[in-house]
């Protein structure tokens, strides 16, 4: 339920950053979104375009790059792709992992048409 | 596609079109969080609060988990431990309930109401904080009831507790990772109905420290009293800073 929140902070930072900008018509957004990052990918997507189509932004396309989980488990080092916040280690089995990627949820570039 | 830019002009290379003066498409990197805004206002937050003499505590928990009972018995009994100087910043969709229930006891409250928002950010909080005019406090937090959204959101706070009753179930951290993983303590509620619900307590607690090893735990109960003491006497350590966070 808090996608459609983010998808208004979106459109909100690109407003701010276009207005940085000063120029160009924009035509494309696009977002770096980790698959742990607690944003749900589809109803992200469906809120950012209800979101942009009601904005100044309406027609503009949207390109999300999605980021594969890696975890590095703190007792025997291995690098693994968890599933979830709760995968263990499958080298040693241990719970203390810390995620070092797919948290990702990131504005990363805009298309500008000049 | 015009690899360049990613205009999707087939025909021809991005130095051709600016060479003829065709309108295209140019990718400017931006590479900022989401949340950077709302980071940024919980930061400044932080700042200040921490210049007021004021700790806040971020309470987090599903409807129903018993934020609001844990909240008074607290408030009375660290009274009785003479301290009194709390204030309450309250987190729902709709209705000045919770607030008024804080108000009864002496303490200043502040009702935010989301109405069609799913939990706090840090900019409301901010408001709410500036309306409360306190300092030297300990601020509690409580957060709309969503194990879900609200976990994304720092709202400046010193301490988050994730609030679960045994009534909800022992693999509710294995449900809702996110809340789990984020939050500092874990106060498990309701303990008095041990007895008549399935949960257990330990493995309750194995399940939380799969997703989060640092957690914390107090078990206890709001309406019997069981477990409020340590959970009061942790606070006043925090706040006299003999305990670590």
């Amino acid at each position: 339920m808090h996608e459609l929140s983010l998808a208004c902070s979106v459109v909100e930072l690109v407003d701010r950053e276009m207005r940085r900008q000063g120029r160009g018509r924009l035509c494309g957004i696009e977002m770096t979104l980790g698959d742990l990052s607690g944003v749900d990918n589809d109803s992200f997507l469906y809120s950012l375009q209800m979101v942009l189509e009601r904005s100044v932004f309406a027609g503009v396309r949207v390109v999300v790059n999605r980021v594969e989980p890696k975890a590095r488990c703190e007792d025997c080092g291995e690098l693994f792709s968890p599933e979830s916040l709760y995968t263990p280690c499958p080298r040693c089995g241990s719970y203390a992992t810390r995620l070092v990627s797919g948290r990702e949820f990131r504005l990363s570039s805009l298309i500008i048409e000049e | 596609m015009c690899t360049t830019c990613g205009c999707g002009n087939r025909e021809m290379s991005h130095e051709e079109m600016h060479r003829r003066g065709i309108a295209h498409g140019h990718e400017i990197a931006v590479e900022q969080d989401i949340l950077s805004e709302n980071n940024r206002v919980a930061r400044q937050n932080r700042n200040r609060w921490n210049l007021a003499g004021c700790m806040a505590v971020n309470m987090v928990s599903s409807p129903g988990s018993g934020k609001t009972t844990l909240l008074e018995r607290t408030i009375e009994m660290l009274g009785d431990k003479g301290f009194r100087r709390i204030a309450v910043i309250e987190g729902d969709q709709q209705t000045e309930n919770d607030a008024g229930r804080i108000r009864r006891l002496g303490i200043p409250a502040i009702q935010i109401n989301t109405h069609n928002g799913c939990h706090l950010d840090a900019r409301m909080v901010a408001s709410a904080f500036d309306e409360l005019q306190i300092k030297d406090s300990l601020l509690f937090i409580e957060n709309v009831g969503n194990l879900v959204c609200p976990a994304m959101f720092d709202l400046g706070e010193s301490l988050r507790v994730v609030l679960l009753s045994v009534t909800e179930g022992d693999d509710k951290p294995l449900k809702y990772p996110y809340m789990f993983a984020g939050a500092d303590i874990c106060v498990i509620n309701k303990i008095d109905l041990l007895p008549y619900v399935d949960s257990d307590l330990s493995r309750l607690k194995e399940n939380a420290r799969k997703v989060n090893g640092q957690l914390r735990f107090f078990a206890l109960s709001s309406t019997r009293g069981t477990g409020l003491d340590e959970w009061c006497d942790y606070l006043l350590n925090v706040l006299a800073g003999k305990e670590e966070r």
